[in-house]
């Protein structure tokens, strides 16, 4: 039976990708950069987000099921957007791989200090090159298990909710802010994943139905961000807050089950998973683009090549910090990609049908 | 090919699937020569269990296999009435219907190798069916057992069980496909369906499949789905077998298709997911709560017996954080004579265990009792009162096996104990992020697995919520009003059959 994928996958694929590691330090961005309540900020950012999936949804119905390349292909000679999609392509895979070491690096921190990253990270690899090489449908059931396998982690953060304090809050908001864009672009970042419904098109039939899931994904994103935060702010006080490196991750320090302690470690070992599913999917996008660009070529190839390439890039920042600091300059990237993408072919494609008209 | 062309095929994509249809799997060339008699029996040179009677008063000769043939019935339509007819009696005799014209030399082997008796008279051969071969009976199934519900298993002949199924299912809609399959074995394979339930597109791909298998000998039917199954490499059974009809039936009610095999007491169902393997023939006879309890009891049990030992290995070895302070001195003590480390003592254990179960499961019943014996002695006290391993991990690997005994499918439950080796592994190398490292190649295999090109993960992903509830909880009978998805019926509702 033919299968494609329905909105139920896309909400899950493209909330498991917007979530990763980022949730945990979320509330100590809010915190930093923001100020007092900073948690507020995430709903005009979330706000901004679905203006720029409201973009990309305007490019898939303008595209009329036509897939990225042939979009490009309509405006510009195939030497420039051969260019175009092979350096995002480069831009997303290094976005995941330094993404999954991120990952492994924070688990070496947090608690397991003998691990050798490198081989943990190859033996990471190999699993992503076997999820990227079957398939974005297959992808989305490994995705789809993965979700349910985890689901657990957000409620049990949601259980601390009777350990918060309203004096905490504070009654001030968004006093003691640092630096409000440098914020904005961390919380956007922790956003990004939404692009990838610019690449699902020819998974999903011509029918622009599918891309309510975008926007409910999106909506339970904004959600999640917004409830753990609250929490976050309401169960430390704002000082420590700034001062601690992943809140989150604290908080489920304090959760406390009969058979088994020190939860956090436990959970934070879970979201392994949701981290993968974040790197498996931005090298997904990256081995969709080079296969747009060599097309007869079997995408074990470009898969195998661009794990390897930026397995080896990525080894270059060896300290949390540096792969943080590298990881927010992608994201800028990306952020800014998610957005001029989207409008480089709403432009393109409306010059070309008033050309088209013109000539006609 | 030449270097390049293999470089070629190396990197560029695969072209679609080019294989050859092919009509049967027996394709070599019908022989379409008058079947005289000296002509067929040239065909079984130096078969000495083949008998040939002649009857010189009616120019008659018989050939068959002594074994094949039915004593009472051979002797009632053939020797007998032969033995006392003239030349017009034998004319009237062989207009009778159960006297079949064999057209070509192919038709008349094939005959008697099935075990009908040829009869050969002036150049011409006609077949009779008088073939009963040797076979069990209807027995109850040793690898299936069920506390209530039938005993009735299936057994090595196909007629058997067919007949197993068609008394239980009284509809002219059961429908029953036969290829043969095997070059030199000729092993009948009957594909059973119930018209306007099963998918159409099912079972003409199944068909497909199995006429295309290219092999000398089929004997049984868990080879033949490794011939057809969509992921050969995967550890992870894909087609769903049993060696209870009314497990067969209740498959077939479902949409599901059955494929009997001659000579294999196993019966394939398909397409099935891997749901389906945690569910046992006791949960449609018991009451719906109790049923509902066990198969949550059986999941559980596949949670432990693929991860228990492992988590165990990660704990001790790298994550004692983990263990709460009442714990871990017990677990310290239990530990402190063990000379090595947690990875190698479990390894040992999981060893010794499934030695345990291999030999018990090869030898006689009597004296695999006497093996379960030794075995629980050297595994139990005197291992650990040699410092070989700790207490806590006797019980660790003790209620992995059992639960994998909890899982009632043989195939599934030796895929598991296979997986729970790699876990184990990856749990001594890199802790509970191994453990998470095995759990994600193992959803990546799962996700990958196709039966009949519909999803195996069915129906956690893609995600159908009433199929998963009725996979998980088995529901008043009044409840079960449709078919799962996964059997794509245009008849989805039970009892209001359509057209």
């Amino acid at each position: 039976m033919n299968e494609k994928l329905n909105a139920f996958h896309i909400v899950i694929l493209i909330h498991m990708t917007q979530v990763g590691v980022t949730i945990f330090s979320l509330p100590r961005i809010c915190a930093t950069h923001f100020g007092t309540n900073g948690w507020i900020a995430i709903l005009p950012i979330g706000l901004v987000v679905f203006a720029n999936v409201a973009l990309i949804h305007a490019v898939v119905r303008l595209g009329g099921g036509r897939s990225l390349p042939e979009m490009l292909g309509l405006f510009l000679p195939k030497p420039v957007y051969g260019a175009l999609l092979l350096g995002m392509s480069c831009m997303y895979a290094l976005s995941a791989c330094l993404t999954s070491k991120q990952y492994v690096l924070m688990y070496e921190l947090q608690s397991f200090p003998a691990t050798r990253p490198y081989v943990f990270r190859a033996g990471i690899d190999i699993l992503i090159f076997f999820l990227v090489i079957i398939g974005i449908y297959n992808l989305s059931k490994a995705v789809t298990v993965i979700f349910f396998s985890t689901i657990v982690i957000p409620f049990t953060l949601l259980s601390l909710y009777d350990e918060t304090e309203l004096v905490r809050y504070t009654p001030f908001f968004l006093k003691e802010g640092t630096d409000f864009m440098a914020g904005c672009f961390e919380v956007y970042a922790a956003y990004l994943g939404f692009e990838i419904s610019l690449f699902l098109i020819p998974y999903v039939g011509r029918s622009t139905r599918w891309f309510r899931g975008v926007y409910v994904a999106n909506t339970v994103t904004t959600v999640v961000y917004l409830i753990l935060s609250i929490i976050a702010f309401g169960f430390f006080s704002y000082g420590q807050l700034r001062d601690m490196l992943y809140p989150l991750l604290e908080m489920t320090g304090h959760v406390q089950l009969p058979i088994i302690e020190r939860v956090d470690t436990l959970m934070f070992t879970f979201f392994f998973l949701v981290a993968l599913v974040t790197a498996t999917l931005y090298f997904w996008i990256a081995t969709e683009l080079f296969s747009y660009v060599f097309p007869k070529l079997d995408k074990r190839w470009p898969a195998a090549f661009l794990i390897t390439v930026t397995y080896f890039v990525s080894s270059i920042p060896n300290e949390l910090d540096l792969v943080t600091g590298w990881l927010r300059i992608m994201g800028k990237v990306a952020i800014a990609t998610a957005i001029a993408l989207p409008l480089l072919l709403i432009g393109g494609m409306l010059i070309t049908r008033a050309r088209r008209a013109k000539a006609s | 090919m030449g270097l390049v062309g293999r470089l070629k095929s190396w990197f560029l994509k695969k072209k679609t699937d080019n294989r050859r249809p092919v009509e049967d799997g027996l394709n070599h060339p019908t022989d379409d020569r008058q079947p005289s008699f000296s002509l067929v029996r040239e065909q079984f040179d130096d078969c000495s269990d083949l008998v040939h009677r002649s009857y010189p008063h009616l120019g008659v000769d018989l050939l068959y296999f002594g074994h094949m043939v039915g004593v009472e019935a051979l002797d009632r339509d053939l020797v007998r009435p032969l033995e006392t007819s003239d030349p017009d009696g034998l004319a009237q005799m062989l207009k009778r219907s159960q006297f079949v014209r064999a057209d070509s030399l192919t038709e008349a082997v094939e005959g008697i190798l099935d075990g009908q008796a040829a009869l050969f008279h002036k150049g011409f051969a006609w077949l009779v069916h008088v073939s009963d071969p040797p076979g069990r009976g209807v027995e109850q199934s040793e690898v299936e057992g069920s506390i209530t519900g039938p005993h009735d298993g299936f057994s090595e002949m196909a007629s058997i069980n067919i007949g197993l199924i068609r008394r239980r299912l009284k509809s002219a809609r059961l429908k029953a496909v036969k290829v043969r399959v095997g070059e030199l074995s000729h092993t009948d394979v009957y594909v059973m369906y119930i018209e306007d339930i099963a998918n159409p597109a099912f079972v003409n791909e199944l068909l497909s499949r199995i006429k295309d298998i290219e092999t000398d000998v089929m004997q049984e039917a868990n080879a033949l789905v490794q011939l057809i199954e969509d992921h050969p490499n995967s550890i992870f059974p894909q087609f769903y077998t049993t060696e209870r009809p009314d497990i067969a039936v209740l498959k077939l009610s479902m949409g599901r298709i059955v494929v009997i095999v001659d000579g294999s007491p196993t019966v394939i169902t398909a397409p099935s997911s891997l749901m389906e393997y945690f569910n046992a023939a006791d949960d449609f006879y018991m009451r719906w709560i109790s049923a509902t309890g066990l198969r949550i009891l059986r999941f559980i049990a596949f949670v432990i017996t693929v991860s228990f030992t492992a988590f165990y290995v990660s704990v001790t070895t790298f994550h004692y954080e983990l263990i709460p302070r009442t714990l871990l001195v017990n677990l310290a003590e239990s530990r402190a004579r063990v000379p090595f480390p947690p990875l190698y003592e479990a390894l040992f254990m999981e060893f010794t265990i499934e030695m345990l179960r291999e030999a018990g499961a090869r030898l006689p019943s009597k004296i695999g009792q006497t093996i379960g014996i030794v075995g629980g002695i050297v595994i139990g006290q005197a291992a650990v009162q040699a410092g070989f391993t700790s207490n806590i991990l006797i019980i660790t690997v003790a209620t992995s096996a059992i639960a994998s005994f909890v899982i009632p499918s043989y195939m599934m439950s030796t895929s598991l104990r296979l997986v729970r080796f790699g876990l184990i592994l990856l749990a001594g190398i890199w802790g509970n992020l191994g453990l998470m490292l095995g759990f994600g190649f193992i959803i990546a295999d799962l996700a990958n697995l196709t039966v009949l090109k519909s999803s195996y993960l069915t129906p956690i992903a893609p995600f159908n919520g009433e199929d998963l509830k009725r996979l998980v909880i088995r529901g008043p009978y009044w409840a079960l009003r449709e078919r799962t998805s996964q059997s794509v019926t245009k008849n989805k509702t039970f009892n209001k059959m359509k057209r």
